[in-house]
Order: C-alpha cells, then structure tokens, then sequence
C-alpha cells in the first residue's frame, strides 16, 4: 500500500498525460482531462496544507510562549483576519452577483411595452442597490489589505535584493582568470547596453548588448535547455516506470 | 621607513576600501536612485526587435481577435510588470481586442482587476467604453501550475468554471463560439518566474502553435532569446528596460520611461563599483607580490 | 470618509515599506513586524484564492452541478461525480498534519509527480529539443530563405539580422557548450578543446544573466522609490518624510533603551 500505490497511481496518470499527446480518443481524452483536473484540485490542496500547516507551527509557538511569540501571534492574527476579509469579499461578490442579475430582470420588465409605471420605480431602486453592492464588493477590508499592507510588503521585500546585489557586484565581482574575465565583460556589457545611458556613452553599446543577448548568449541559453531537456525527459520515464520515486521522500 | 609607513598606510586604505561596510554600498545605491527620480535626463530609449514585434504583433490583431492573456506576476515584481501589463491591455482594447485574463499566481487576480480599471478609466476618457464579460473577463487564480495550462488548452469552460467573482465562465458573452487554443488568436503572458512563459511555450504554444508574445522581469528574459530565435514567441519584452521601449513604441512615456533615468544612473553606480573593486583588489596583490 | 481611507491607505503602504527597508540597517523588531504581517496576510490570502477559485468552483461547484443534472435525469451528472477521487485525494492530501498518517499522501503527490512527468516529457521534448534543433539548423553560407540574396558575411546594423558570423557563433556555441556538458569527461583532446569553447559560451551566458539579474533588482527598486517620492505630497502630510523620520526614531530608541549591550556590534 505504501509503495505500490503511488508507482500505479504515478505511471497510470503519466502514461494518460502521454497518450493525450498522440491518441485524439473521447476516452483518453476524457480520462487525461479528469486527471488533470484531479490534478489542479490536489495542487490546490498542496497550498491548503501549506497555510494549515503554517498555522500548526506557529500554534504550537504561541502555546508554549517559546521566543519571539508574540510576532507568531501577529503573524496568526493577520492570516486569520485576511482569511475572515475573504469570506467577506465572497459574500459581497455573491450579493453583487444577484443583485446586478435581480436589477437586469428589473430594467427588462420596465422596458416592456405597456410596462407599469412602478416597474420603472422598482428598477431604478434595483439599480442604486446594485451600485452599492458592486461598490462593496470592489472596496473592502479584503481589498484595503491586499493594496495597502501585501502589495507595498511584497514589492519590498523583494527589492531589498537590489542593494545586496550591488554590494555583492562589489566585494566579489573578480576578473580572476580568463572565465571570470568573460563573465564580467559580459555582464558589463548587459548592464551598460540595456540601459539608455550606454547608447549615450558609446552609441555601439545598445547594439553590442543586443547582438551578445541575440546570439552567444542565445547559443548558450539554448544548449543549457536541451540538455535539460535531456535530463528531463530521462527523468520523466524513470519516475513513470516507477525507478525514481520522488514522493515516497519525507 | 618613511617609504615602508606611506606604503603600509596605502596598504590599510586599500584593504579598508575593500572590506567596505556594505551598509555604505545601501546607502549610495538609495540615495542615488532618490536623488535621479527626481531628476529628467531624457535619454534616448531605442526599441529593440523583440519589442518592436511585441507591438506589431498586437497592432496587427483585427476587430474582436480572442487574446488570452496570463497574468503571472504578484506585487514583488509588479515594478517590472505592470508597466508591460498595462501598455498592452490599453493597446488590445483600443484595438477591439477580446482580452481574456487568467493567473496561475495567487497574488495576480487584483494585478489583473487593477490592470482593466486602470486602463478602462483611461479609455473612458477617450470615449471608448468596454463592457466586463463582453469585451474582457478575469477568470481568476487557478492552481495546478503546468498541470493547468494544459488543461486550459483543451478547455478554458472545464478549467475555470467561473470567473473571479463566481459568474460561470459558459454564461459570458465572450466566451461564446470557442473553448480552447485552438481558437485564440493571440496568447501573451506576462509572467516572474515558473509556472510563466516557459511553460506556457512548452504545455501550450509548441503544441497549438499559436501566435505568442511574452513580457517578463529581466531575469527570465535571457531565456527567452531561444524561443524567439525558434519562433515559438513573436516577440517579448524583458523587464523595465522592455517596458519603456513599449512606452517609447506605442508613443505614451510612462513609468517605465521615468524609471530608466534611475536605472541609469545606479548601474553606473554598480559598473564602477565593480571596476573600483577589481582595480583596488589588483594593486594589494601587487603589493603583496613586491 | 473614503478620503481618510485612501489616506490611511498611503500611509500604511509608506510606513511599512520603510518598515522592510530598515532591514538593510540590521535585523529589528520593527522589520520583524512588518515581515511577520507580510507572511500572515500572504497566508491568509492564498489560503483564500486556493479555496475560492479552485476548490470551489472545480470540485464542490462541479459536483453540486452534477448532482442536480443527476435528479434531473441527464445521465451525464454521473459522469461528473468522478471529481470525487480528486476530493479524496485532497484530503489525502492534508494527512501530512497528523505525522502518524503522513504516509497517505504519498498517494496524491505521486499523482501530482506522475502528471509533471508526463506533460514534462512530452513539453520539453517539444519545445526545448525538437524546436530547438531545427532553429539551430541554419544555413552558414549561400542563400537564405526569408533573406533577400546571399547571406552577408558580417553582422548587420540591426543585431538580429542573419550573417555569417552570426550563424556561425550560434552553430558553434549550441555543439561546442552540449560537448562540454556531455564529454567533459573525456580525455579526448578536439573533443575537450571544443569543450573549452563551450565554457567561454557558458561563461558569456551567464555574464548576460548576472547583468539581466542586475537590471530586474534595480528596476525593483525603482518602482519602491517611485511610490515614496509620489506618495510625498504636502497635502498628506510627507508621508515619506515624515515615516522616515519615525522609524528612524523607533531605531535609535530601540538601540539605545532596548538592545542588549552584547548584541549592539553590528555586523557589516
């Protein structure tokens, strides 16, 4: 049960995943397009099990009030309170959903021939109803969060690498031998080229950087990813007949 | 003596002037990038070929073409992306294009609603109006990764069921008359890393063979240069740099533009860095030889 | 009111970004707030799309409509009750949080492993080998399909333009850098000469990396400073300067009241 059960499972959808390439069947298609559902729906379940198992961590830090607790506790109250916004932003979604539909059968009704005065009345109500939802449904705690805390978080984050690779390009960016020279000159030439003061230092600059990106770097790029093709491939039907077992790690 | 000291004092500045702070580094490398945003140098931005087919690609999509556009990219690198996103959504829906967004990042779907409300607003001021599951749809996040794409190929109603705000996808106006990439007529994905353009050329583009053009940050962009050289991408746009030539092609400076002033001035920065250090670090080896 | 929100709003996005910038100074409690903010929000938020716009619509939704076909008598509703497997796998799934059970899921990953294995091989063997090949097949001299006349000798103005010595360089480069990576263990003598062309071409391709990875760092950056800078309005109060100036604050209170006396040294 241990072992076997995944080699099946694995060589059945991999062979699937295979076939739906050559044979244009309804039944393997069909089968290859429930499995790859199967497939989106687990992986989406991977990201559920990542989340709850953050929370497990991070539960079991607060429990026992082990170091820096209390930026674990921070940690738990924002994911817990954007889980909470979510659950609101759906609902919000769903009531702008029917009501958009309720105000459409609304304006329909009213532009019927010999259509009732109220109708009008009862659509012209629909629509600022309407409105309102849309509007809570496009600004709310879920929204604010995202642009205002996870958005400027993120994009920082991230940026903070700026400063390390120019303290990185400084302390240990070495023209030592001949290899290293090349990788230097190269990137040189990229960083200088790309940008629009290297046309202006030497006009050959942006013409250089392009020639080297379309063609030796092109060479090389493509070389490295046939032969990862290669691997590649070799490992796909080893996992598939089952001789590299990935999964039964950990 | 007098020598040995001037040289020994030489010898400590050199060797200070390499194991720099590097909070020192930090500091130039901001100041340097405040100091030029507020600084316009105008330098002359020329469009490479991979943009420039980015733009003749989009430009010569008729009336009502299905674009599939795939929106892989979060807040981290929305500084390189969203210049792209936006310049080509305002190009395809100024060109009547049916533009149809998608995302295999979890943090993409609000990229891709304030991407339409960005450029939607812009072109309501030019009188042009679009209308949400008509002319455009956002269908969301979908997990799965390549698993994914090649599910959208066989059937974007199976793959997404509904769109981000739960209306099923088969009900949308837009979705009317096709259902996989056999029927797109343009995909384009704007995307950070994997799952992005690599595996939209390997699980889709290789397969359907259809028309295809990417925008990506700088980092995937040398990876790139095969599939445009083999074709399986018309063109693409790499990074920031990649987004001002589009804003220099389409005729309408933006950030991009403005940022390349900044980017300018702290590669210098960086080049002479590494020159300095280089330079610095071959005169103590001389002087440890001598 | 949506005024004072919108304000609230920059705020917030100024303050926690110089919050993550103050990092670069050395690891402090007011980084650590903002980066365990970060973590959370991302957590709760993905937890979010992965439910909303996944589980939901592709296996509950899918399953609900496929009951409702069943009673009303389309046979296809049957069909559709397959999701189920993929419901059961999810769970399977979220067995690893009980350590003694763990083992289960092995069942879906081997599903997942065996998926990417298939579309792997069939993906990369299209678009990294087979096309590859072929764009690598092109002629190094005489006519050109697509080129008007005999290909030039030299490359051109325009630097994707076909010569050569362009050809040249690709052809070269593509066998001389597979060489390398297949016989570089051979003792062969043309074979390691041509395996020493091939590094000089890594080497040049990954210079082009380090450059690009270069430019996509900046550009990050930039994109930081632009919203500081345009945040910077006098009718929101300078938010930048101003947030500079209070975690700026919080800093030195922090060193000199807060920081134990063995842990001021600062790394550099």
């Amino acid at each position: 049960m241990r072992t076997r059960v995944p080699i099946f499972i694995t060589a059945f959808v991999g062979v699937f995943m295979i076939l739906k390439f050559f044979f244009v069947t309804p039944w393997i298609s069909l089968i290859s397009n429930e499995l790859e559902q199967w497939g989106i729906v687990t992986l989406a379940f991977a990201i559920i099990l990542g989340v709850l198992n953050l929370m497990k961590i991070n539960l079991k830090t607060v429990m026992e009030r082990k170091r820096d607790w209390g930026y674990k506790l921070l940690l738990l109250a924002s994911m817990f309170f954007m889980m909470g916004a979510g659950g609101l932003q759906w609902y919000h979604d769903v009531m702008a959903g029917r009501t958009a539909e309720a105000c459409e059968k609304a304006f329909a009704a009213a532009s019927a021939p010999n259509a009732p005065a109220a109708a009008q009345q009862d659509a012209a109500a629909l629509k600022s109803q309407k409105d309102a939802a849309r509007l809570a449904a496009d600004k709310n705690a879920f929204s604010f969060s995202f642009y205002n805390i996870y958005y400027p978080l993120a994009a920082t984050i991230y940026s903070l690498l700026a400063f390390y690779v120019a303290s990185a390009a400084f302390r240990a960016f070495r023209a030592k031998n001949l290899h290293a020279t090349l990788l230097l000159i190269a990137a040189i030439i990229v960083m200088i080229g790309r940008v629009p003061i290297g046309g202006y230092i030497w006009k050959g600059f942006p013409w250089l950087q392009d020639w080297l990106m379309i063609w030796p770097n092109t060479a090389g790029q493509r070389a490295i990813q046939m032969g990862a093709a290669i691997g590649m491939i070799a490992m796909g039907l080893r996992v598939i007949f089952g001789i590299e077992r990935p999964y039964l790690k950990g | 003596m007098m020598g040995s000291g001037q040289q020994s004092r030489y010898q400590r500045f050199l060797e200070a002037f390499v194991a720099l702070d590097r909070r020192w580094i930090f500091l130039s490398v901001g100041l340097i990038a405040i100091i030029f945003m507020n600084i316009d140098m105008s330098l002359p931005i020329t469009p490479s070929d991979q943009s420039t087919e980015v733009y003749h690609t989009i430009e010569s999509l008729k009336p009502g073409a299905i674009v599939h556009m795939s929106i892989d990219y979060g807040p981290g690198s929305e500084a390189e992306l969203w210049p792209q996103h936006v310049a080509m959504l305002r190009q395809l829906l100024r060109k009547g294009a049916k533009v149809v967004c998608s995302s295999l990042w979890t943090d993409a779907p609000p990229m891709i609603e304030k991407g339409f409300e960005t450029v939607l607003g812009e072109l309501q001021k030019e009188g042009i109006t679009k209308q949400r599951g008509v002319d455009y749809a956002n269908l969301g996040f979908k997990a799965g990764d390549r698993v994914a794409i090649a599910s959208i190929g066989t059937s974007f109603r199976q793959t997404f069921p509904t769109d981000s705000m739960g209306n099923p996808t088969s009900q949308l106006p837009i979705m009317r008359g096709w259902d996989n990439y056999r029927d797109v007529d343009l995909l384009i994905t704007i995307s950070v890393g994997d799952p992005g353009a690599v595996e939209y050329v390997q699980q889709a583009q290789s397969r359907y063979r259809m028309p295809m053009i990417a925008g990506v940050t700088a980092v995937i962009a040398p990876q790139l240069y095969p599939y445009y050289q083999s074709k399986n991408i018309r063109g693409f746009l790499g990074g920031l740099a990649g987004a001002a030539e589009y804003e220099k092609l389409v005729g309408e400076p933006g950030r991009a533009t403005k940022g390349m002033n900044v980017q300018s001035a702290v590669h210098v920065l960086i080049v002479l860095m590494v020159l300095l250090g280089n330079i610095a670090q071959y005169l103590l080896k001389r002087i440890a030889r001598s | 009111m949506e005024n004072l929100v919108d304000l609230f709003g920059v705020w917030l996005t100024v303050l926690l970004t110089l919050a993550v910038f103050s990092f670069l100074y050395r690891d402090n409690p007011v980084y650590k707030i903002a980066e365990h903010l970060y973590i959370g929000i991302a957590a709760g938020y993905t937890f979010y799309q992965a439910f909303r716009t996944t589980i939901y619509p592709n296996l509950v939704q899918h399953m609900i409509d496929g009951a409702q076909k069943i009673q009303a008598g389309d046979p296809a509703g049957w069909q559709m009750q397959w999701r189920f497997g993929a419901f059961v796998l999810g769970m399977l799934m979220l067995s690893r949080l009980v350590p003694s059970w763990s083992w289960v899921s092995r069942w879906p990953m081997a599903l997942v492993v065996g998926a990417f294995a298939g579309l792997n091989l069939i993906g990369y063997a299209r678009a990294n080998l087979v096309d590859q090949i072929s764009a690598t097949m092109i002629p190094l001299a005489g006519r050109m399909p697509g080129v008007n006349g005999m290909l030039p000798l030299l490359p051109q103005a325009s630097p994707g333009d076909s010569s050569i010595i362009n050809h040249l360089v690709l052809v070269v480069g593509v066998i001389s850098v597979l060489t390398y990576f297949f016989f570089s263990k051979q003792q062969n003598k043309p074979l390691r000469r041509i395996g020493v062309v091939g590094i000089w071409f890594v080497m040049i391709t990954f210079g082009a990396t380090y450059g690009s990875i270069v430019l996509a760092r900046v550009s990050l950056l930039i994109g930081r400073v632009y919203i500081l800078t345009d945040a910077n309005q006098p009718s929101m109060g300078y938010p930048f300067v101003t947030g500079a100036g209070l975690i700026i604050a919080a800093l030195v209170i922090w060193r000199i009241w807060l920081l134990k006396p063995d842990d001021r040294n600062p790394r550099g």
